[in-house]
C-alpha cells in the first residue's frame, strides 16, 4: 500500500453502521445463549479480523464462556512467492477435548481457511463444534461449510472495518464499509 | 503437498492439448451416445494430472493458463486436494453418435465433490463457456461445477493482497501456450481458455 490511508475518504459506502452491528450481535448472543443453556461454551476467535466481533459477542452471550485465540497464516501473506502450506501461527492455549466450541469469525468468503480450521479443530475432539460469523459473503464460496450463526449476508464487495482490513489498516473503524476501488487499484 | 493422487490406470501427466487431442483422435472419450437427462454422470477419464504428494513446482501439470497454476498453489496452501482436468464430459454428439463437443473442467476437488472451471479470458469465450456449462448441467444434473470468472479470480487475489498478480495473470497475458500436438482447427477453443 503506497498511498496514505484515509479512514474517511477511502470508504465508499457504509454497509453496516455501528448501531446495526451491535443490534445484530445482541440477537446472536441471545440465540447462542438459548442454544447453550447450562453448557459452558468455549469461543475460539480467529485473529486478527474477528477481535472486535469476539469482544462484543462474548459480552452478549448470557452463559459462561471461555475464550481462546488462534491465528492461521494467509496465502501470500508475507511473500510475493506463493508457496508453502497454511500454518497455525497461534494455537489454542487450552485443550478443547469434550468441550462445546464455537468458532467466531469476522467473515466467511471462500471458506478455505475455515475448512482447514474445522479439520484441525475436529482433530482435537471437542464435544461439539459450531461456527458463528458476523459476515457471510456466499458469492465467493469455494468450500461449502454449514454456518450455524450468521450476522449479515453481504454482497460481493470488498469491505473493511470492524476488524476487517486492507493492508492491515481500517480494522479500527466502528462500522463496516466498502473500500473505494481506487484504494487498491491505485487508479483515481 | 495435498494434490490428489492419480486415479485410473495409466494415469500420468499430459497437457490439456494432448487431452483434447485424444478427444478428437481415434481414442473414444467414453460415452459416445448421448445420455438421458437422468443419467448419472459417468465422465470419461481421459487425463489425470495430479502431482505426487511430494511433487515440486516443476512436476506440476502443464497448466493452460497461469491463473490455473495460481489456483493450484492456493488449493495446495489450504490443503485442498485437487486433480487437473481428470474428467471430460461429452455434451454434443453427431448423428453417428460420435462426440463432437465436450467439456473438461479445469479442477476436480474430490473431497468437496466440486469441479472448478477458470474463465479469465475474453467475454466471447466466457459466453461460450457459460453455454457449455448450461449444457453440461442439463446432461449431468448431479455435477457440482463452479465457474470462476475473471472477477472472481481478481477478488481472490485482492483478498490475498496480490492484486498486481491478478492483473498480470488475467486474460491473454497469463496464457500459457503449450506445444500443439493436434491441429488447432481440431481443438475446441472454449475449453482451451481459462
Amino acid at each position: 500500500m503506497t498511498r496514505p490511508v484515509d479512514l474517511i475518504a477511502d470508504i465508499g459506502d457504509v454497509l453496516l453502521t455501528e448501531a446495526e452491528i451491535q443490534a445484530k450481535i445482541g440477537e446472536l448472543g441471545a440465540r447462542i445463549g438459548a442454544d447453550y443453556q447450562n453448557r459452558p461454551l468455549t469461543l475460539v476467535s480467529v485473529l486478527k479480523g474477528s477481535l472486535p466481533f469476539m469482544a462484543d459477542l462474548m459480552r452478549a452471550i448470557p452463559v459462561p464462556v471461555r475464550i481462546d485465540l488462534m491465528e492461521v497464516s494467509s496465502y501470500g501473506g508475507t511473500s510475493t512467492e506463493s508457496s508453502g502450506l497454511v500454518r497455525i501461527l497461534k494455537d489454542l492455549s487450552a485443550s478443547i477435548e469434550g468441550e462445546d466450541v464455537l468458532i467466531v469469525e469476522d467473515i466467511i468468503d471462500t471458506g478455505l481457511t475455515l475448512n482447514y480450521l474445522l479439520r484441525y479443530l475436529r482433530g482435537k475432539n471437542p464435544r461439539s463444534l459450531r461456527i458463528c460469523t458476523l459476515l457471510d459473503k456466499p458469492a465467493r464460496r469455494l468450500v461449502d461449510i454449514p454456518v450455524d450463526y450468521i450476522g449479515f449476508t453481504i454482497p460481493d464487495q470488498f469491505v473493511v472495518g470492524y476488524g476487517l482490513d486492507y493492508g492491515e489498516f481500517y480494522r479500527n473503524l466502528r462500522f463496516v464499509g466498502v473500500l473505494r476501488p481506487e484504494v487498491y487499484t491505485g487508479v483515481d | 503437498m495435498t494434490a490428489a493422487s492419480a486415479t485410473g490406470s495409466g494415469a500420468g501427466r499430459r497437457s490439456r492439448r494432448k487431452t483434447l487431442g485424444a478427444a478428437v483422435g481415434p481414442q473414444p472419450l467414453g460415452p459416445t451416445k448421448r445420455p438421458s437427462a437422468a443419467a448419472s454422470p459417468t465422465p470419461a477419464v481421459t487425463d489425470v494430472a495430479s502431482p505426487a504428494p511430494d511433487a515440486s513446482e516443476a512436476a506440476r501439470p502443464a497448466f493452460a493458463h497461469a491463473s490455473e497454476a495460481e489456483m493450484a498453489r492456493i488449493l495446495d496452501f489450504y490443503q485442498v486436494r485437487w486433480e487437473y482436468e481428470p474428467h471430460t464430459f461429452p455434451i454434443v454428439w453427431n448423428l453417428d453418435g460420435n462426440v463432437v463437443e465436450s467439456f473438461s473442467p479445469d479442477f476436480w476437488l474430490p473431497d468437496l465433490d466440486l469441479y472448478l472451471e477458470m474463465t479469465t479470458l475474453r467475454q466471447k469465450l466466457v459466453r461460450k463457456k457459460n453455454r457449455k456449462l448450461r449444457r453440461v448441467l442439463e446432461l449431468y444434473p448431479d455435477l457440482r461445477v463452479k465457474l470462476f470468472y475473471a472477477r472472481d479470480f481478481r477478488a481472490l487475489m485482492l483478498k490475498f493482497g496480490k492484486l498486481a498478480l491478478a492483473d498480470a495473470l488475467s486474460g491473454t497475458l497469463g496464457q500459457v501456450v503449450p506445444d500443439r500436438t493436434v491441429a488447432p482447427d481440431a481443438l475446441d477453443p472454449g475449453d482451451n481458455e481459462p
